[in-house]
């Protein structure tokens, strides 16, 4: 009765007020009682209780994964500590490989490889009864199996030791803030911290605390409302026209990176509360110059984890343009497959990575023809997002019919369109503006002056007191929440 | 842990609990304003206004407690001149039984009743909301009744049990409940920020918490839906939680406690509305019988339940009384009352001068109590008018003083003669009137009356017709014709 209770009242997001109960006792149960010297594996069992209650919430069998990817993990990272060479270790990291992804298929993938597999015979006419698992997608399952498969393939390189400490190793693998939607962390940046007891810094306590309000603001106030509209314009892809095709063009893309970027700073901010340093996930790549530069700004540790994972080893088998070329494109093919097992995800990686392979020398060379000129880094910028945005309408479209449908409506005329004809108000609408504006404003003050938040949380008390007061009224008073609006999940817990 | 470090997080708390404080106040003052007020809920805020302002004038005796089905299924004026007793409905649209306990709780800081009546709709009726939007309207109406409520401490008790964690700001603050209003009803925001006060009604005469929504029956086209449908509740489905019966427990508990009476009675749906009703009312019954509680099932007496005019035209799962069919139950149930609940202090009966001063301009009052000529709402009183061989108790002319129609009504007892072997339904009662017109000139004229047949108490037969043109002067000898 008292778990169910306990379960019952952690059915939580990270924009719920439970939540923010749920984060303030294990603040208080972390600092006060459980981080003394010496009670390190007290204080990760704390942790990873908590975790496991934060996950369960959701579906507690699916803890299960969580639990079984953990061991495995660690077992194989035992396996493997003092093995020298390579080839040694790799039996133990295909291990690792076949059980990590073997589940991530079984539960992302395998209908969706079926059903294609299916629709490939039905073209030949071999059409039988259809096959298919059905099995619930658990939340989470794409960020945490790279995220501990991240230490295996750390290990078989060499890049770090195996942990001895299981329980650091768990609470490593399912801690609560990042466990959902990332940031996808390396185990050789994390797991030292869950090895030892760290003092409490007040500083960095207050500026978790403001990276998560701001998270909150921008998913509430900013991202939310648009989310008003870019739900009901994809909703209904036959009635957009051009006129409405730009606006969700403009605001799908704000939306997805203003929802993913604030879900990073609330697990940024809640861990640092918490002492534990999680990896920035987003760096304004709203203004990128040329596409290289926004992966290297966009979703930053999955970029990262390709990069090191999957591009560098295919990357190194051969030399020249083509060969890079392809590591490319199966980087992104891979890319959108990670993202959800539907062809419009392949269509969008594929795009993403087209886009890196063809376009990108050419922006390149304008960058360097014209080097520090406004006017080139204005039109990279524009070229980048406007490519980067259109490519979004496959990310969002439910299916490849959908997506073409929308990219048919530019081609509709200009209509008169009106907030109303969605449902919604002109007051909402000017909301959602002055919302984007202010994000825009936000980040370009940010690219010029990437210091800022260190400056303005080490300078003056009474401004940040009012800044952070200002972000909760904020929340509070023009946040799209509501009994009569459908809460938005945060987008990335669907992958 | 070391010293410092114990006093650093000490210092983090306390400055948490002081920014907690400077944007809980801020709101607080909001609230109190009412600056995102959204108005009242179908009299939700007026009820209880009303309660408070002459709980020391107007002694309630009856509370009823519910939901919609309860404030325009019932009329407490005709209901407490049935009774002889002050009715008051404390009723709050989509609440269930679990807040009809704390209305009550808060209700006791201002009224001693004698006897608490319970509608049943909301018993175990919400809890089969199987759909979003249902669900969030429940919680809507739910959150607008607890926003009328003032008990601050009460409030706070009654929170956890009332709402979900996630739901106790909304709760709490009506500014956070209807933050949205700035941007979708802009002009709402203005209106109330240059009020002078936040809203709370004040009454010239006491208001019983009546509120009449239905004034028309179920139509043919929805008749034949409900046949198709094969009804539109299904009362196999409308189960009572446990934990709505132990709501019900407690409530009879706090009358045994407190020291008045309780009772529960269930509304009546259309019988093609709500088919499989005894299945409804044995889960009802298991509840109320253990526990003793006397209750009243109208959807037990077919004999209305196919009349269409008394129900409310609706294909939703929810189907209320029209204002025909309140006044339908009214009589009955007030049989129910005084048959079941002995030892019922009727100031009515009595002769309280007070309640009749309150009640003597209000509806039903003439149907059961001798006019009083110094009644606002009296027009005209002739006394002894001969009908036939027999004679008349009382001929009353009198206006609504909320709607301003005008009815006649004529009252004589139930003769034990010849006439008792008539139906009074089949006879008119023909009264002739003079009156004078607006332009000041004299007619005559010949008015029929017949029988209103929702006041049978079995003692007094009111016959009543609406007149709305001129002023009477004079009655002559009445007589009785068949339809």
């Amino acid at each position: 009765m008292m778990l169910q209770a306990l379960v019952y009242w952690c059915i939580m997001e990270f924009n719920s007020l439970t939540f923010a109960v749920f984060l303030l006792v294990v603040f208080a149960v972390h600092w006060f009682m459980l981080n003394r010297r010496g009670w390190t594996m007290a204080r990760n069992l704390f942790l990873l209780a908590v975790s496991y209650v934060f996950y369960g919430a959701w579906d507690w069998r699916f803890l299960s994964l969580i639990a079984f990817s953990s061991a495995v993990d660690f077992w194989v990272g035992l396996r493997m500590d003092g093995l020298v060479t390579k080839s040694e270790r790799k039996p133990w990291l295909v291990v690792s490989l076949v059980v990590n992804l073997g589940l991530l298929a079984a539960f992302k993938y395998f209908d969706f490889f079926l059903d294609s597999a299916q629709d490939l015979a039905a073209l030949f006419g071999w059409d039988g009864e259809r096959l298919r698992l059905n099995w619930i997608l658990p939340v989470g399952i794409s960020f945490y199996t790279f995220q501990t498969l991240s230490y295996s393939l750390d290990l078989y390189h060499g890049r770090m030791k195996a942990t001895r400490d299981p329980v650091a190793f768990f609470a490593f693998v399912a801690f609560f803030p990042q466990l959902v939607a990332g940031p996808i962390e390396r185990a050789r940046n994390l797991l030292p911290h869950f090895e030892r007891i760290s003092a409490f810094d007040s500083k960095a306590v207050r500026s978790g605390l403001f990276l998560l309000l701001w998270g909150l603001f921008k998913k509430v106030v900013l991202a939310d409302r648009l989310a008003l509209f870019v739900n009901q314009g994809y909703a209904q892809p036959d009635q957009v026209d051009a006129h409405t095709f730009l606006i969700l063009l403009v605001f799908f893309p704000w939306q997805l990176y203003l929802d993913f970027s604030a879900y990073s700073d609330i697990a940024i901010g809640a861990a640092r509360m918490l002492g534990f340093p999680l990896t920035t996930n987003f760096r304004q790549p709203m203004f990128p110059l040329g596409f290289a530069d926004f992966w290297r700004r966009w979703h930053i540790t999955l970029t990262r984890w390709f990069r090191d994972y999957l591009y560098a080893p295919i990357r190194k088998k051969r030399a020249g343009k083509w060969w890079k070329g392809v590591s490319v494109m199966v980087v992104f093919f891979a890319t959108g497959l990670w993202h959800g097992a539907t062809w419009n995800f392949v269509v969008w990686g594929l795009v993403c990575g087209l886009s890196l392979v063809f376009l990108e020398p050419l922006l390149g060379k304008l960058l360097v023809r014209f080097k520090g000129q406004m006017w080139v880094n204005t039109v990279v910028i524009c070229v980048t997002v406007l490519c980067m945005d259109s490519s979004l309408i496959w990310f969002r479209s439910p299916d490849i019919s959908t997506a073409i449908e929308l990219f048919g409506a530019m081609g509709k005329g200009w209509g008169a369109w009106s907030p109303l004809d969605w449902g919604l108000t002109q007051g909402e609408y000017r909301l959602a503006w002055m919302g984007l504006f202010l994000s825009i404003a936000v980040d370009i003050a940010l690219l010029r002056k990437p210091d800022l938040p260190e400056r303005f949380m080490s300078g003056n008390g009474m401004k940040r007191w009012a800044l952070s007061w200002l972000l909760v009224m904020g929340i509070i008073l023009a946040g799209s929440y509501g009994i009569n609006i459908n809460d938005e999940e945060f987008i990335y817990f669907q992958f | 842990m070391e010293q410092g470090q114990t006093k650093r997080i000490l210092t983090f708390l306390i400055e948490g609990f002081v920014g907690l404080i400077l944007i809980l106040a801020p709101i607080r003052w909001a609230d109190q304003r009412g600056l995102f007020d959204n108005g009242s809920d179908e009299n939700s805020v007026e009820r209880w206004a009303s309660l408070r302002q002459y709980q020391d004038r107007i002694p309630v005796d009856v509370l009823i407690l519910g939901n919609s089905h309860a404030y325009t299924g019932l009329s407490p004026e005709w209901l407490s001149a049935a009774t002889g007793m002050t009715c008051f409905v404390l009723g709050f649209r989509g609440t269930d039984v679990t807040d009809h306990y704390w209305v009550l709780r808060e209700a006791l800081l201002h009224v001693k009743p004698q006897l608490v009546l319970v509608e049943t709709t909301g018993i175990g009726f919400r809890e089969e909301a199987d759909n979003l939007f249902i669900e969030r309207m429940s919680l809507v109406n739910q959150l607008l009744a607890f926003h009328a409520r003032q008990d601050e401490l009460l409030k706070a008790e009654s929170l956890p049990e009332l709402f979900e964690l996630e739901d106790f700001l909304t709760a709490w603050s009506p500014t956070v409940m209807n933050h949205h209003l700035w941007w979708t009803e802009p002009e709402k925001v203005r209106e109330n920020i240059y009020r002078a006060e936040p809203y709370n009604p004040t009454f010239k005469r006491c208001y019983f918490g009546g509120y009449s929504r239905f004034s028309s029956g179920v139509e043919d086209t929805t008749l034949v839906a409900y046949r198709e449908l094969g009804g539109v509740l299904r009362g196999g489905e409308q189960y009572v939680s446990e934990a709505h019966a132990n709501e019900v427990r407690r409530v009879v508990d706090l009358g045994r406690e407190v020291g008045f009476n309780v009772g529960f009675f269930t509304l009546p749906m259309h019988e093609e509305f709500l088919v499989e009703s005894e299945a409804r009312s044995a889960f009802l019954r298991e509840v109320f019988e253990p526990l003793g509680a006397p209750w009243i099932n109208f959807q037990d007496s077919t004999r209305w339940l196919s009349n269409p005019d008394l129900f409310e035209n609706t294909l939703t799962r929810n189907q209320h009384l029209t204002v025909e069919g309140a006044l339908t139950v009214n009589q009955p149930l007030a049989s129910w009352v005084l048959d079941t609940f002995e030892g019922l202090d009727q100031p009515g009966l009595r002769g309280d001068s007070s309640w009749h001063a309150t009640f003597m301009d209000r509806k039903g009052y003439h149907a059961y109590f001798p006019a009083q000529t110094n009644s606002p709402s009296v027009k005209h009183v002739a006394r002894d008018v001969k009908l036939q061989n027999k004679v008349l108790d009382q001929v009353v002319f009198h206006q609504d003083y909320r709607t301003s129609e005008r009815f006649m009504d004529v009252t004589t007892r139930i003769p034990q003669s010849w006439l008792t072997k008539l139906d009074p339904r089949e006879l008119v009662v023909v009264l002739p009137i003079v009156i004078q017109t607006g332009e000041g000139q004299e007619r005559s004229g010949k008015l029929n009356l017949r029988l209103n047949d929702h006041v049978n108490d079995g003692k007094n037969w009111v016959f009543q017709s609406r007149m709305n043109a001129g002023e009477i002067l004079r009655v002559g000898a009445a007589s009785l014709a068949r339809k």
